[in-house]
């Protein structure tokens, strides 16, 4: 059988499954911007090469990413875990970011103000985040962020920070998740009305 | 379609635009659009409901929608006038908002009192035209209540409408005219005005745009971002409409038939072709309200969403009340667990040691970053020859169950297809004894282990190596 190596197919491999970061945005910095496109444009080729190799070259809204179906799998206890830390995550971030999504700058200063006395908050930080203080758990949490490559710095000095393509791939989960009774409680609400 | 704004396109749209209007009916909780009867009800808006009213019937929009609007701008309008001393405050208010009519000495006289209008004049924030005998805005001084007053203002249309009657005014009057020198100067004050809507059509066409992405982008609710979308969703299709008419005159009026000056000619030409690119830049513009529409629709379900399941988290209901478990069991990716190379090295090893990367990227058939496209031939080997395989999350269980010396056994691990050579050897053997989960098993292995200036080895004798 023969397969056609794309020329990126090397550093794209070391891209994703090196250190912490291991997604691939669009919006990402310049090098990884650059990488995307040329991933984007030899997609078919490099889905095809490392199917072979054993590794599936999955994609996002804006984002890559690699799956091993042969990989260890984490227990579905585990899992659960994760999912619940994602919601919590996004919801979050959803409600002391304005607009949170894709793209978007915010100030790790205002979001750090306005989680100042909301309790919910500060819990979620005391329970999520490392850290003496709210400050410096807020700080961690945005730091891990940015090496899973869901956030970049985008002005160290003001501690601003970029929202990258890579958050869509959690965003798809939270989307996929549906509240069993929701359509019967609004329909109830309307009966009501 | 000259223009790409026309008949066809406007059903299309307002079919659309139906369609977001009971989107945003929907989200503000009115899907039955019964805003305009509970608003109807409060006695502090009857003379705006009387305005509103009017307005939508003559323009077929929602009641609601103008109301809303109509209120918010007089409020932000006030506030912003304030900036000028208060003698003159009410005077210019007044004049700006009357900038699209004529404002004949008399209704002059009816806004403001003679001395505020002497004040005005001499600040040169009015100028009186003599020719025509109105007073207007200073040019300099509407443009810059333009764009202080914001994206909402700057968005609207009313200037090419006010524009569009002007001239049709001028060209009727200009038709009736016997005296050639009154006729020469209507005809000047027609290609003045299509000059100026040469020069403002691009810049309002650019406003819009600015004012849409503004809009969606700037820090506010959902239910406000919908809304003022919507504004200027309306907005765009009233300007569409208006370049449409000024098209039609423009192409087909008989004036512009008959009369063949060259300044008219050229002035009409470029117009019809502006309103051409207007046009089509326009649908665009439609095409990302609506896109940015259906971004806040769908960020605003989803926020609901997530804070109904931290509800549900919190109380432990999730897993009863959710489908959470199900995507559990099918989720994959970096956030579910962790990719890595497969090799029997640390993983630390390959982040911090970049050589070992290299050399395990290189065991993954994965050529040279430099290099060109080459082929490369993979053969498909039956199952039972496929090399055995140790992955780095397993490594430590092989290792304490072996039973015979750790290096021995080292020398018959084959990864991926190939023996460790003399120098992966002695790294591995010294990395597993460094590993703190492996020490604490040292004392049931067969080797020694020595420490020596802070450093632990093995001690291992190389005679009694057993080789595979």
């Amino acid at each position: 059988m023969n397969i056609e190596a794309p020329t990126i197919a090397r550093r794209l491999f070391a891209r994703l499954c090196k250190g912490d970061n291991l997604l691939l945005s669009r919006n990402g910095p310049d090098e990884d911007a650059k990488l995307f496109q040329q991933v984007e444009a030899d997609e078919d080729k490099c889905v095809r090469y490392f199917e072979v190799l054993g590794f599936r070259l999955e994609r996002s809204d804006n984002c890559y990413y690699f799956t091993a179906p042969d990989e260890p799998q984490v227990n579905l206890e585990m899992k659960l875990e994760r999912m619940v830390r994602l919601v919590r995550l996004l919801d979050f971030f959803s409600t002391h970011v304005e607009s949170f999504g894709e793209g978007q700058i915010f100030s790790a200063s205002t979001l750090a103000a306005r989680c100042n006395g909301d309790t919910k908050a500060e819990r979620f930080l005391l329970e999520i985040g490392k850290g003496a203080n709210n400050q410096e758990r807020l700080e961690n949490l945005l730091q891990t962020m940015v090496r899973q490559g869901y956030l970049s710095d985008y002005d160290t000095n003001r501690q601003e920070y970029r929202i990258l393509s890579a958050i869509n791939y959690i965003f798809e989960f939270a989307d996929r998740i549906q509240i069993l009774n929701e359509g019967t409680q609004t329909e109830e609400l309307n009966a009501k009305a | 379609m000259c223009c790409g704004y026309g008949a066809n396109d406007d059903f299309v749209w307002r079919l659309k635009s139906v369609g977001i209007q009971q989107k945003i009916n929907c989200i503000i909780g009115d899907p039955d659009n019964t805003k305009t009867a509970q608003i109807g009800e409060s006695p502090h808006t009857q003379v705006a409901i009387a305005f509103c009213i009017a307005t939508s019937v003559m323009a077929g929009l929602n009641c609601w929608l103008h109301l809303a609007e109509f209120l918010c701008m007089r409020v932000y309008k006030d506030s912003f006038f304030r900036i000028f001393q208060s003698d003159i405050r009410n005077g210019l208010q007044r004049f700006f908002e009357n900038r699209l009519v004529r404002v004949t000495p008399e209704i002059a006289a009816e806004l403001i009192d003679a001395a505020t209008l002497e004040k005005l004049t001499g600040l040169q924030l009015v100028e009186f035209d003599p020719d025509t005998g109105e007073y207007r805005l200073d040019d300099r001084a509407e443009r810059f209540l333009d764009e202080m007053l914001g994206a909402s203002e700057i968005a609207q249309a009313d200037w090419l409408i006010g524009l569009l009657e002007e001239l049709r005014r001028l060209i009727e009057g200009h038709q009736k005219l016997a005296d050639t020198a009154k006729s020469n100067a209507l005809l000047r004050r027609i290609c003045r005005l299509m000059r100026t809507c040469l020069s403002r059509i691009q810049r309002h066409l650019e406003d819009v745009k600015t004012a849409v992405d503004y809009e969606y982008r700037a820090g506010s609710d959902y239910e406000i971002k919908l809304m003022k979308l919507q504004w200027h969703l309306e907005r765009a299709r009233s300007f569409g409409h208006s370049v449409t008419d000024l098209n039609n005159l423009l192409r087909n009026d008989a004036f512009f038939q008959v009369h063949q000056e060259i300044e008219l000619l050229s002035l009409r030409s470029r117009l019809i072709r502006t309103c051409g690119r207007i046009g089509e830049a326009l649908i665009d513009v439609y095409q990302s309200i609506e896109e940015y529409l259906n971004r806040v629709l769908r960020e605003y379900g989803r926020a609901r969403k997530l804070i109904q399941l931290r509800g549900l988290i919190e109380r432990h209901e999730h897993l009863t009340s959710t489908n959470l478990e199900e995507i559990s069991t099918k989720a994959e990716g970096p956030w579910f667990r962790e990719f890595r190379v497969r090799t029997l090295l640390n993983p630390d090893l390959i982040d911090s040691r970049p050589d070992l990367l290299q050399r395990a990227l290189a065991k993954a058939g994965i050529g040279d970053a430099s290099s060109k496209a080459k082929r490369v031939r993979l053969i498909e080997q039956p199952a039972e020859e496929l090399p055995p395989v140790i992955d780095w999350t397993n490594v430590y269980e092989v290792f304490v169950g072996q039973k015979q010396d750790l290096f021995a056994f080292l020398t018959t691990v084959k990864i991926e297809g190939r023996c460790l050579t003399e120098a992966e050897r002695v790294d591995g053997y010294c990395a597993i004894l460094s590993n703190e989960d492996w020490v604490e098993n040292l004392d049931s292995r067969s080797f020694l282990v020595a420490a020596k200036e802070g450093w632990e080895y093995a001690v291992v004798k190389p005679p009694n190596l057993k080789t595979a």
